[in-house]
């Protein structure tokens, strides 16, 4: 193949660079399309399509929410800490960082719609706001966040062609963009953290646990995809870019992890009955223990020694591997969160909770929540997180977010793309 | 750069404002999910409210208001009750009263199981195929075949056996059912509703208190306190009676006692019920073993000296003697010279004997053994002591499981505290020797003066018969002028009637609001019994197991859908309106009566309006209606409940002391039971439910088979909003873990359940409510062709239908359905 | 009742005495009914409980109703009815986003059907699991609409109506369109224990007030600070042996 830019006809070369990029997108808009037959079939249903029911009234949309939140604070967190901090390894991540946290918050915020038992009167929350709840204040710094990232991005995309012009304004967007992603997953974690009727949720805890879980999973998130980058667009990450990377995944698991278990200790030593009930479920032997072996070894255990130990440090695609790993351990965590915390309730006698949906062969009540997600929230879920792969790759594209700073060779051409190495 | 953001943007909004539409044609869906709009459906008519009476197999008749919007009951709710009674006396306050079964009637009633039009079999019986036919052609098919089949084989081959289904005057268990039966001189089945397992405590209770072969009698009776009466009550014993469960209106009166008055209660039960967790003290006792704990309380009363010297010298056989060689009473002519037939007492106050009428008399001794002429003659009562000499307390544990020092304070208590009531419920009766446990408790009753006194008695719901009979003239209802009275053959004799004809043949049968072929004990021998009855004719509204054997089906009416009248203990009237049209092709039973009988040419006896019959059996308006009745007015009637006339008010039975036995006393000392070896309540060990039965040791399990507060007998039971309470309407066996844990049975597992009758299968709920030893599982759940609450089979393939032959003695009450004295061993089932 | 003024406003209040509740259900039948509930929804439900046990300290005896705790013959039962426990310091009037759970001045809380977007965060926020969310399709009793049937509003907000919408919550109201007009809720009237009582606990002759300041009357988990509007009567300490 002719390496000159002129030789080639640009557009037969990008049909056939692009192919493959159209089979990624055509899968994706086959998710999103099966996303949004799910809702159609969910609206026509009613909640009753999915697996949540009286006892266990939030599943799939809330804890994937909030992991989304996470994700994005986290993505957001790392590409501000990195120029606020001076972190030089890490700017070459801040569009790919800001980006990702963008897509994130607006998958995030669709998330709720499906979760909504009437969606169509969601103007409600603007005419006849409660200025006590939570999800008030989180509908407000979500709003105000995703504002943030797009202008952000915009700013960061600017100062990649005329970095000295808006080198100052990028500074004020960090130090104004890291309080508010704290913020954000702040004020998400305290939907659950204040709720008195529930003790597992209800640890001051909450709030820095779910931040420290957000800066390992958005960098984990940011991470993967710079990978994906590095293999499918050619671009390199440098060593200290890798180095730096790491270091923020393991202290913030580390970090994670130690909140956690020492949420785990709180609960045990104190003993009383009404938190360990969901504590028990969790621990090894209780009916969701899968979850706490995902947390604590395939999220936990694993990624940590893919990242520490050198011989497997060494090893091509530890790190990615280590990422989604976390990214998975997280993922578990939030479903513990928001599954567990409803599944003993406070008022706990039999014969329990009414379900809400009738069903001959069934109990009317269940003394323990049950729950898990059918396909139609899977669906919606999957049709969501095409629509964030698609908003990645498409900003990807057309942002060029992993563009060197220096050297305004600022266009990969197509060209380059396809020549060698 | 700047160019792609911007395209980039515009895409963006595009993608955007393409969403926007998209969700607008969505909003269509939205209107399907339910936008708020005024439906039609939503009650707008005008309402009309009714009052009538709950006429369901329950005791509690509690009265309801009846909602009914554009022609369909919308909501049922509890009626007050009238103040005064028909006299215009001040009657004592009653609460209105509902529980969860007559609330859910609206759902019973618009049942998807209502059976809408008649059918006639086509299939084998019992095969479920049927063949809808027309009134017309199901009532000339019946009587035709009534007609043929008493011709082939006598009148009283047809059988007409309406039950408890409906307590109700006209429609129910003392109905036009059997004045047909009367008329179209048919053989009938037992019109007190308690020939199944419900007579033996009444049997008992004649014993001692009323004497069968006096005509006047009527061939016995049975009646009790007045349920609000028992607020005057000091402590009340709850005698095999979950009363919070299974009489539950009635338990708020125990409740007002114990909270207004401090009323002490009692409750004796093998199980920990919902009573005894309401009670402030439970007896823990061996099933079957009541009379060996009357008979050790009654030791500690004769030790202690706390038997009721005066009460007994006045209205009881106790000073009496009896001749000791044949245990008879002594007959003053036998000893005193030219006395007359009379009882023969010892006058302390000259130490003479003489004759119990004998005016001198001024103190007969109530203890001893007396010279009496040349006899040493005890006196009734101590009789009664010796007896129980040998029921010491440990004695008693022994015999009853019930704790040594229990049976010492249960005789303590009983001795002091006056008036003690005790309330028997019919779970007493389910036992061979029912008849046996009433007698003890009249006896101990009686030597501590609690018999007709405020507060007092042994009562079994309220009221009996008093307020159920009383005031009707059922007899002349039954059978009606130039008809002879129905030939009766009770439940228990069906089987050989069919098998043998035995006293009779029967070979058709028609079973008005009687689920008979489920209910009966010995189930599978009543369904062998029921294969050979050539025609089975069935009224009901849901498709039961009896309806399953039917060779014609009628759907009958709610107790909505036609006029009739409550009677019940709580000694109110109630009348019961029409108050909706009966559904689908649905007719009364005296609709059906009537057309039956016109096409066997004996249309005249039911030309009669429902309320021409009301006004007739009650003979309002007439010199010689009751007493009870006397004065009543059809308005009056038919505008509020209104309360008989009693005296006294509480009703108490005997209040005048004034008995009707032979002796005009009550005699816990029972000449008549002599053959029978049962003069006295010495304990007797159940039939079989015993350890001293060798099948013991096969099957070391007594199987109860009691009331649950989610139905009420076989109805209500397949009502989804009462089985989604109820275990989702599935039967279970509840069984300790004692004796679970040994048989490797965990909660929920399928356990099948066994005797040489027959086996069922459920899942076990183990639960430490159960004595060890003994078993239960809840009866009047379905086992027909459509609908099983019983993994397999039904509790009643395990029960019997073996007769006490001293019950004989009371014409009313001849036999019984012992349906707890039965043995069963549990396993699991695997499947 | 002494007239009242025209802006007087009751503070309604239940008490349950669970010294004489028998766990019958009567209450959530009768609720079911006035109501017109669906099949698998209970405003109202009796739980088994262990006498005055308001919190899961003991475990229960088994997951099945009417099952007691203890070793027979020593055991103990005691049944505890809850529905909405109307606080006055609702967790879920706070977490409603769009304030359709809104709190009377007579101390009813009540739910806007016609503003619930159904996010059931309030079902979150409850402690007494005595919210229920519509979703989907419903079966209601046979027959048609039973109960009130009618839909009833109080200001502009719509607290009850017949037939509920997919996707909006919903919980016991007090029966508001009863009280409103001076009748009492329909458990209260179907209890055949008499074990509810219903008034205003301004009242000083009302029998709520006796029993509340004076007769015992409790909150469940008093320790979360809601502060209900409904109470319960302990179950008597039984000792036998006494008389």
């Amino acid at each position: 193949m002719a390496t000159t830019t002129a030789a080639l006809p640009a557009r037969a070369t990008r049909t056939r660079t692009f192919r493959p990029i159209w089979a990624w997108y055509a899968l994706l808009v086959a998710l999103m399309v099966w996303g949004l037959a799910a809702w159609i079939d969910e609206l026509h249903y009613g909640l009753a399509a999915t697996g949540m029911r009286d006892v266990v009234s939030w599943g799939m949309y809330i804890f994937t929410f909030a992991f989304f939140i996470g994700l994005s604070a986290g993505g957001l967190i790392m590409a501000s800490s990195a120029e606020v901090f001076g972190i030089k390894a890490l700017k070459p991540l801040s569009r790919l960082g800001v980006l990702s946290a963008a897509a994130c918050v607006a998958v995030a915020a669709l998330m709720i719609i499906p979760d909504l038992g009437q969606p169509f009167r969601v103007e409600n929350i603007f005419i006849h706001p409660n200025w006590t709840s939570p999800l008030i204040w989180d509908i407000l710094i979500i709003t105000i966040y995703f504002i943030f990232s797009v202008v952000d991005l915009y700013v960061l995309q600017r100062h990649a062609t005329e970095p000295s012009r808006w080198k100052s304004i990028v500074r004020v967007m960090a130090y104004v963009g890291l309080p508010t992603a704290i913020l954000l997953h702040s004020v998400t974690a305290w939907i659950f953290g204040l709720q008195i009727a529930r003790s597992w949720w209800n640890t001051s805890l909450m709030a820095p646990l779910f931040v420290v879980s957000a800066v390992l999973s958005g960098t984990a998130l940011v991470t993967l995809l710079a990978l994906c980058a590095e293999h499918f667009g050619k671009v390199e990450l440098a060593e200290d870019t890798r180095k730096w990377l790491r270091g923020f995944i393991v202290i913030s698991l580390f970090i994670d992890l130690f909140f956690v278990g020492a949420d785990y200790i709180t609960v045990l030593w104190g003993n009383v009955p009404a938190d360990r009930a969901a504590l028990n479920l969790v621990l090894p032997g209780g009916s969701w223990a899968q979850l706490f072996w995902i947390e604590w070894i395939v999220g936990g255990l694993i990624p940590l020694a893919l990242l520490l130990i050198p011989r497997l440090r060494k090893m091509p695609g530890s790190l990615g591997l280590a990422s989604i790993l976390v990214i998975v351990g997280v993922y578990a965590f939030r479903i513990e969160l928001v599954v567990l915390g409803f599944i003993n309730p406070l008022t706990q006698f039999p014969p329990g909770n009414a379900v809400g949906t009738y069903n001959p062969a069934t109990s009317s009540f269940q003394l323990v929540g049950r729950y898990h997600p059918t396909w139609i929230e899977i669906g919606i879920v999957l049709g969501l997180v095409g629509l964030f792969a698609a908003l990645v790759t498409f900003g990807y594209q057309k942002l060029h977010v992993m563009e060197p700073l220096e050297g305004r060779k600022h266009r990969k051409t197509v060209s380059t793309r396809t020549s060698g190495s | 750069m700047a160019k792609f953001s911007r395209r980039s943007f515009l895409g963006g909004s595009a993608a955007v404002a393409g969403g926007l539409v998209v969700a607008d044609h969505l909003r269509f869906f939205a209107q399907s999910t339910g936008e708020l709009t005024s439906s039609d459906e939503f009650l707008t008519g005008k309402e009309v409210v009714y009052r009538t009476g709950h006429s369901n197999n329950c005791d509690g008749a509690c009265g309801h208001l009846v909602h009914v919007t554009d022609g369909r009951v919308t909501m049922i709710g509890p009626a007050e009750w009238g103040t005064t009674t028909i006299a215009g006396e001040q009657a004592p306050t009653f609460h209105p009263r509902i529980c969860l079964r007559g609330l859910s009637q609206i759902s019973n009633t618009y049942s998807p199981d209502r059976i809408k039009y008649p059918y006639k079999r086509v299939g084998e019986r019992g095969s479920g195929k049927w063949q809808r036919i027309t009134w017309d052609e199901a009532t000339s098919l019946i009587a035709t075949k009534f007609t043929e089949i008493q011709e082939k084989y006598g009148k009283t081959a047809v059988w007409v056996a309406p039950y408890t289904g409906s307590l109700a005057l006209i429609e129910g268990v003392i109905g036009a059912g059997f004045r047909f039966a009367s008329v179209i001189g048919a053989s009938a089945g037992d019109s007190e509703g308690d020939n199944e397992g419900d007579s033996a405590t009444p049997a008992g209770w004649n014993y001692v208190l009323v004497d069968p072969t006096n005509p006047a009698n009527a061939g016995g009776f049975f009646t009790g306190h007045e349920s609000v009466d028992f607020m005057s009550a000091k402590t009340i014993v709850f005698w095999a009676n979950n009363v919070a469960e299974t009489s539950l209106p009635d338990w708020r009166i125990m409740c007002d006692a114990r909270d207004e008055n401090g009323t002490r209660l009692i409750s004796v039960d093998p199980r920990f019920t919902v009573t005894a967790a309401q009670s402030d003290e439970f007896v823990p006792i061996r099933p079957g073993a009541d009379t060996a704990l009357i008979d050790g309380i009654m030791h500690q009363i004769f030790a202690n000296g706390t038997y009721d010297t005066d009460y007994i010298r006045a209205n009881t056989v106790g000073p009496y003697l009896i001749n000791p060689t044949n245990g008879k009473w002594l007959l003053a002519n036998e000893v005193i010279a030219g006395a007359k037939d009379d009882y023969v007492v010892f006058d302390e106050s000259d130490n003479k004997v003489k004759a119990a009428s004998d005016p001198s008399v001024k103190t007969p001794a109530v203890m001893g053994t007396h010279k009496a002429g040349n006899f040493q003659a005890r006196t009734a009562l101590q009789a009664l002591a010796d007896m129980t000499a040998k029921y010491t307390p440990e004695y008693t544990e022994k015999l009853t499981d019930v704790p040594a020092s229990q049976v010492v304070s249960l005789g303590q208590v009983w001795g002091a505290s006056k008036p003690l009531a005790v309330r028997v419920g019919f779970g007493l009766s389910h036992w061979y020797h029912g008849d046996l446990h009433m007698q003890a408790l009249l006896t101990l009753q009686a030597i501590t003066g609690n018999i007709g006194v405020h507060g007092g008695g042994v009562t079994t719901f309220a009221g009996g018969m008093a307020a159920t009979f009383a005031p009707f003239d059922l007899f002349d209802f039954w059978a009606p002028k130039g008809t002879k009275i129905y030939t009766l053959l009770e439940p228990m004799n069906f089987c050989d009637a069919v098998e043998k004809d035995d006293p009779f043949p029967v070979r058709a049968a028609w079973f008005p609001i009687d689920n008979f072929a489920q209910q009966m004990s010995d189930r599978n021998r009543i369904r062998a019994a029921m294969e050979k009855l050539e025609f089975v004719v069935v009224s009901d509204y849901s498709l039961t197991a009896t309806a399953d054997l039917a060779d014609v089906i009628l759907p009958a009416c709610t107790y909505f859908e036609k006029t009739d009248l409550l009677s019940s203990n709580n000694f109110y009237l109630q009348y019961m309106p029409k108050i909706i049209d009966p559904l689908f092709e649905s007719k009364s039973d005296l609709d059906a009566i009537r057309m039956i009988a016109e096409k066997m040419g004996y249309g005249e006896y039911f030309t009669e309006t429902p309320e021409e019959f009301l006004k007739q059996i009650m003979r309002i308006g007439q010199p010689d209606a009751d007493p009870s009745v006397q004065g009543l007015t059809w308005e009056r009637l038919t505008t509020e409940a209104v309360r008989l006339n009693t005296d006294p008010m509480p009703y108490v039975p005997f209040f005048n002391q004034q008995y009707p036995t032979k002796s005009g006393k009550i005699e816990f000392y029972v000449e008549m039971l002599l053959p029978f070896d049962q003069e006295l309540c010495d304990h007797k060990e159940p039939i079989e439910a015993s350890p001293t039965n060798p099948l013991y040791s096969k099957y070391p399990l007594v199987f109860l088979s009691t009331h649950t507060k989610f139905r009420t007998h076989s109805q209500f039971v397949n009502l989804p909003w009462l089985k989604e309470i109820n275990n989702g309407g599935d039967g279970f066996l509840e069984i300790n873990p004692r004796d679970a844990s040994p048989r490797g049975i965990a909660d929920g597992d399928v356990v099948r359940i066994f005797n040489d009758r027959g086996e069922m299968k459920v899942r076990a709920r183990l639960t430490e409510s159960m004595k060890p030893g003994v078993v239960n599982c809840y009866q009047g759940g379905w086992d027909t062709i459509r609908v099983k609450h019983y993994i397999e089979g039904h509790p009643n393939n395990l029960t019997h239908q073996i007769a006490k032959p001293a019950q004989a003695l009371i014409p009313n009450f001849p036999s019984n359905a012992a349906y707890y004295d039965v043995l069963v061993q549990v396993e699991t089932s695997g499947a | 009742m002494a007239a009242k003024k025209d802006d007087y406003v009751p503070h309604h209040v239940m008490v349950i005495d669970t010294n004489r509740c028998i766990g019958c259900w009567s209450c959530a039948i009768a609720c079911k009914q006035i109501n017109n509930e669906p099949l698998g929804y209970f405003w109202n439900r009796v739980l088994t409980t262990a006498p005055n046990q308001s919190s899961t300290a003991k475990a229960p005896a088994s997951d099945n109703l009417d099952v007691p705790w203890g070793t027979y013959p020593n055991c103990e039962l005691a049944y505890l009815p809850v529905a909405c426990q109307q606080c006055n310091d609702a967790p879920c009037v706070k977490v409603c986003p769009v304030q359709a759970t809104f709190r009377r001045d007579d101390g009813t809380v009540l739910i806007d059907y016609n503003r619930c977007i159904g996010c059931r965060y309030c079902m979150a926020a409850c402690p007494y699991g005595v919210r229920i969310f519509n979703w989907g399709d419903s079966q209601y009793a046979p027959g048609g609409v039973v109960g009130y049937g009618k839909e009833y509003w109080t200001g502009d907000r719509l607290v009850f109506t017949p037939e509920r919408p997919k996707g909006v919550v919903e919980k016991c109201t007090f029966c508001v369109e009863r009280i409103d007009v001076g009748e009492k809720p329909y458990c209260v009237v179907a209890c055949p224990m008499g074990a509810r009582i219903f008034g205003d606990l301004n009242d000083p002759d009302s029998e709520v007030n006796e029993l509340v300041n004076i007769g015992g009357g409790e909150q469940l988990h008093p320790e979360l600070g809601t502060d209900p509007n409904v109470y319960y009567l302990p179950v008597a300490k039984r000792v036998p042996g006494e008389s």
